[in-house]
């Protein structure tokens, strides 16, 4: 070894096939695979000549630097000082920690941090396998890229981006964090967008690194018809938890680009919302956490494209929800306490309709295997607590169709024509409506020699109402012809003891296990009382299916619980073959056997009414899954007469997935329930499918089609004929509509390539979600999203149709 | 050929009987609300009786996941009118004490949903829906390890 | 330009909790899951998080 560098303790460590002292040139070099470590730097090369006069090391034949934090440098030629930290590099290429890349014909370094490459190129791509040669997929190629690591900064001049090496963008100066930054104060990728009402926007975030744990990222948004619209989020987290807070507010320039109020926020100069959310961990069992938005007008969130956390992803449940909750769980106890605001995104919702709910309490705890009594002790705890300040209609005849606010240029929000409990529902009584209930449940299992399963039942729930409704304002009065409108506080109670009997068998045979296993349960109870008292707020749905056959309860809320005696029979099949594959299969029954059948006697919504339980022996309920390899898995559930047999509800599902295709098809076909105002068919099936191809690529589309609105169409066909015929003079007389079954609720088509250092995504989606009644247009959108590994996300979403009257938004006049 | 689950002959593949063999088999908590009565509808149906607890011989662990899917869609007013909740549960049985598998699968219930212009009540619905498919899955899981403890 | 990365549990603070990544922004440059096909990226498993033991008025309830 020779000792060599200016700092005693440093010992350069040099391995290599022969070291040759050439004493008349002065120099010392080592050749055959030489291998130095110095300083933490690895230098490996076929040559190493260090010319003592000019203390300068020159490395030939594949030259490779390996830094301390793992920066691998190639090169034909390394001229280096004899510390190797600074000097010329020729044809080098540069490998970072995070896989992004340098190369460049020459390249010199200068006191061990500044990088200058002339004509070099940046990608954070990998090179191809098998052709290295071939251009990555995109580069950045520039006269000179400098990358200052103090600064851990990159700057590029004359940068043209390459996409296969087709340049593609030219941008004159350029700079970036290099690899090791995190977070960095700056410019983030710009954003584009282009809606009729808003016309061409370019927003460009800038991002505030105030400290490691709180940021601010302010995003101003030029938008060539509505002006300048300002955006802030504030990002702050602690020691158990973190919050963020999000402003927006604009200046509306053209403001008759949206809908006159009640149709659109066209009177509104400011537009503006703002929202926190955030989620604090107490304890490793409680967390507390909030989502709370709220907005100037309806309309705001979607006309500007503004994200937000309160609204719900899927396209027909569009509102924003506002929740506070404290949440605690531990293995046997769940406890749950939050309160609720609803804010519609259509002018179809009145907001005053939507209850404001606080709190909710939900508590249920479990003692496995109490002593002296064994089974299982349950304790349930709800607590609802709400107020209402406009009451909510449903007419059991909507074809006569009246609404609640009628004026001479336009009618709101849906009414009855007739307010009598047999032809209207209240679905939300205005004023306040509090509950509390509490419940003990106790079960044990008993078996015996032979195997079967008794299983006694007991419980007592309690349940007090305080129910206030506010007749006063609105339309509140047409309560008090269909309801008792008076305050109230009265109680129920539902004492129960019942017994379920199973006799399991099984048989294993060479292909497949099977289990079969008769189900039986009887259960006694006094009537439900007071359910016509009661405003049934949080059990309005009733599916009687597979899943809530064998439930002591088959309500699915608080506000009604089931009385009488009643029995449910079933038998139950599971198949397990082999290891993936599997099916089961569930049929049952139940029957009503004394007292008041609680599905007969329906609420203010009529609730159990059409259900299949209301009558004394219930409709036959049946569900079937098959799975015959890991990959397809079948489903089908069904409600059928119980004397027609006929099909009273159908759900089925198939989804498949393959090593690169995946589909999942789901349909869905309900029969009418005129008691709860549902009169037409309910039918849908939605197709959803992606095939990936050629490695990186993917295509992506889902369909549901609205396979009963040609009978919403003819029945307002039949409609418009009734009343052309009855007053020829003042109706036109109405086409036939020919629209078939196949209508596309909404559609979505994407393509995406995704590899280790791009994703390119394009996606167009229709939807007649956001349209509401009287309006013609759909709202389409392409969103198109470009991310280059490291240099930034650019994404352009845009709105195709050109004039869409969804969303208060006016029909565009360009 | 057929013979009771239950019965004291029906042998298990990890000793003694299968009506044993579940009254050893320990169920961690499970995070969510359908981790919650998942959870305790599986340890009831493990060992609902009342003897002392016996030695935990396996362990029953499981993660789930919830999806919504809206087929149904109301024409006058843009909204889903009825709503299907898909809870997938990925569970596996093990030893307790080493990881060796015993069974592992994946269980899915739909539990559809009616959904209404009132917001709350529909929130409600979803919840119960929940509920019930928990409820579902544990009746589904219990029987497939029942069948995976059965000797061969 | 800037980067926008993931925000960091503050300096000073002794046993800060590792929080689950949409808490913390991670996924901010990443495109959003329910976005790419489902051939994209693999669900991610939210990681443990190891809460220090702290009591809380409503322990007794649970």
């Amino acid at each position: 070894q020779a000792p060599a560098g200016s700092k005693p303790g440093e010992r350069m460590v040099v391995d290599a096939r022969e070291l040759v002292y050439d004493k008349d040139n002065n120099t010392v070099s080592a050749v055959g695979d030489v291998q130095i470590l110095y300083q933490g730097r690895t230098i490996e090369a076929d040559r190493v000549v260090y010319d003592r006069q000019s203390k300068r090391v020159v490395a030939t034949g594949n030259a490779r630097i390996t830094e301390s934090n793992g920066t691998v440098i190639t090169g034909d030629r390394f001229n280096l000082t004899d510390d190797f930290r600074d000097g010329f590099i020729d044809s080098l290429r540069v490998v970072n920690t995070d896989k992004t890349r340098f190369s460049a014909p020459r390249a010199e370094r200068t006191d061990g941090e500044v990088f200058v490459f002339d004509k070099g190129i940046y990608t954070a791509c990998e090179p191809c396998v098998d052709q290295p040669e071939r251009p990555p997929f995109w580069q950045v190629r520039a006269a000179r890229i400098i990358h200052k690591k103090a600064e851990q900064m990159i700057y590029y001049e004359e940068a043209r981006l390459e996409f296969a090496g087709v340049p593609i963008a030219y941008i004159p100066y350029m700079s970036g964090p290099d690899a090791t930054v995190k977070r960095k104060t700056g410019f983030l990728a710009p954003k584009f967008l282009n809606t009729s009402a808003l016309g061409y926007g370019f927003s460009l975030p800038y991002f505030i690194n105030l400290a490691p744990n709180y940021d601010l990222t302010l995003t101003p948004t030029y938008l060539t018809r509505q002006g300048f619209l300002g955006q802030a989020e504030w990002r702050h987290r602690f020691v158990n938890g973190s919050y963020n807070i999000r402003a927006a507010g604009i200046f509306q320039q053209d403001q008759k680009a949206f809908l006159a109020s009640p149709f659109g926020a066209g009177d509104d100069k400011f537009r503006g919302s703002v929202e926190t959310s955030g989620k604090v961990f107490l304890n490793p069992r409680w967390n507390f956490s909030w989502d709370v938005a709220a907005a100037t007008d309806r309309f705001f969130f979607k006309n500007y494209r503004i994200r937000s956390e309160s609204i719900t992803a899927s396209t027909y449940l569009q509102e924003s929800t506002s929740t506070v909750s404290l949440n605690g769980q531990t293995a046997d106890a769940w406890f749950d306490m939050r309160g609720y605001y609803f804010q519609p995104l259509t002018y179809y919702d009145w907001q005053k309709q939507q209850p404001i709910v606080g709190p909710v309490v939900d508590y249920n705890k479990r003692i496995h295997k109490p002593s002296m009594i064994g089974g299982e002790l349950s304790f349930t705890v709800n607590i609802t607590n709400l107020t209402r300040e406009a009451a909510s209609y449903k007419a059991l005849t909507p074809n006569d169709q009246r609404y609640l606010i009628a004026t001479p240029s336009y009618s709101l929000f849906d009414g009855c024509a007739v307010y009598q409990k047999n032809q209207c529902l209240v679905t939300g009584l205005a004023g306040s409506i509090a509950r509390a209930t509490a419940e003990v449940d106790w079960r044990r299992n008993f078996i015996d020699p032979i195997g079967q399963v008794w299983t006694p039942y007991a419980s007592v729930r309690a349940d007090v109402f305080s129910i206030n409704p506010n007749t006063t304002k609105y339309a509140n009065t047409n309560v008090a012809t269909i309801a008792d409108p008076s305050d109230e506080v009265f109680g129920r109670a539902m004492p129960a003891v019942g017994l379920m009997y199973r006799f399991p068998f099984i048989a294993s045979t060479s292909w497949g296990t099977h289990i079969i296993e008769p189900v039986a349960q009887v259960v006694a109870r006094p009537n439900e009382t007071n359910s016509l008292r009661v405003a049934n707020e949080d059990a309005q749905s009733l599916v009687f299916d597979d899943t809530n056959l064998f439930e002591w309860n088959k309500f699915s809320g608080y506000d009604r619980v089931e009385g009488g005696s009643r029995a449910n029979v079933g038998l139950r099949y599971s198949g397990t073959f082999g290891k993936e594959a599997y099916a089961n299969l569930l049929v049952g029954q139940s029957y009503h056997l004394g007292g008041r059948n609680s599905y007969a006697s329906g609420d203010l919504v009529n609730t159990g009414l059409n259900s299949g339980l209301d009558t004394r022996r219930s409709d036959y309920v049946a569900k079937a899954q098959f799975q015959p390899f890991k990959g397809l898995l079948l489903q089908a559930g069904g409600r059928f007469n119980e004397s027609t047999f006929e099909t009273q509800r159908a759900d089925a599902s198939a989804t498949f997935s393959y090593k690169f295709l995946s589909t999942s098809i789901g349909y869905s076909r309900y029969e009418p329930q005129p008691d709860l105002g549902i009169t037409r068919r309910r039918e849908g099936l939605s197709i959803s499918q992606s095939v990936s191809f050629a490695q990186y690529w993917s295509v992506r589309g889902n369909v549901l089609f609205d396979l009963d609105k040609y009978k919403y169409d003819r029945e307002r066909y039949r409609d418009a004929l009734a009343l052309y015929q009855q007053y020829p003079a003042s109706y036109s007389n109405p086409i036939y509509p020919n629209t078939g079954p196949f209508q596309t609720a909404s559609a979505s088509v994407g393509l995406r390539y995704q590899d280790e250092c791009t994703i390119f995504d394009v996606s167009y989606s229709q939807s007649y979600a956001d349209r509401q009644a009287g309006s013609t247009k759909d709202t389409r959108t392409v969103m198109f999203r470009l991310e280059l590994r490291t240099l930034g996300e650019i994404s352009y979403s845009q709105n195709l149709g050109a004039t869409s009257t969804g969303d208060g938004v006016a029909s565009s006049s360009r | 050929c057929f013979q009771p689950l239950y019965g004291e002959g029906t042998v298990s593949r990890v000793g003694g009987n299968v009506r044993n063999a579940m009254l050893g088999i320990e169920v961690p908590e499970i995070k969510g609300l359908v981790g919650h009565y998942l959870r305790n509808e599986l340890v009831f149906e493990f060992d609902g009786g009342g003897e002392p607890d016996r030695q935990k011989i396996l362990k029953l662990t499981a993660t789930t996941r919830e999806t919504l899917e809206v087929i149904t869609v109301d024409y006058a007013n843009g909204r889903a009118d009825s709503a299907v909740l898909v809870a997938t549960v990925d569970w596996q049985l093990t030893r307790a004490g080493s990881n060796e598998t015993v069974a592992t699968g994946q269980s899915v219930v739909r539990a559809p949903y009616e959904r209404s212009q009132q917001r709350f009540a529909s929130l409600r619905a979803a919840r119960d829906a929940q509920v019930r498919a928990a409820k579902e899955l544990a009746q589904l899981i219990k029987a497939r390890v029942a069948a995976a403890l059965v000797a061969g | 330009c800037g980067r926008r990365g993931p925000l960091e549990p503050p300096p000073n603070a002794k046993n800060a909790i590792d929080l689950p990544d949409q808490q913390t922004g991670a996924v901010e440059d990443s495109f959003n899951a329910s976005e790419a096909s489902p051939l994209g990226k693999p669900a991610k498993r939210n990681k443990a998080i190891e809460i220090p033991e702290k009591p809380f008025i409503l322990d007794p309830l649970l």
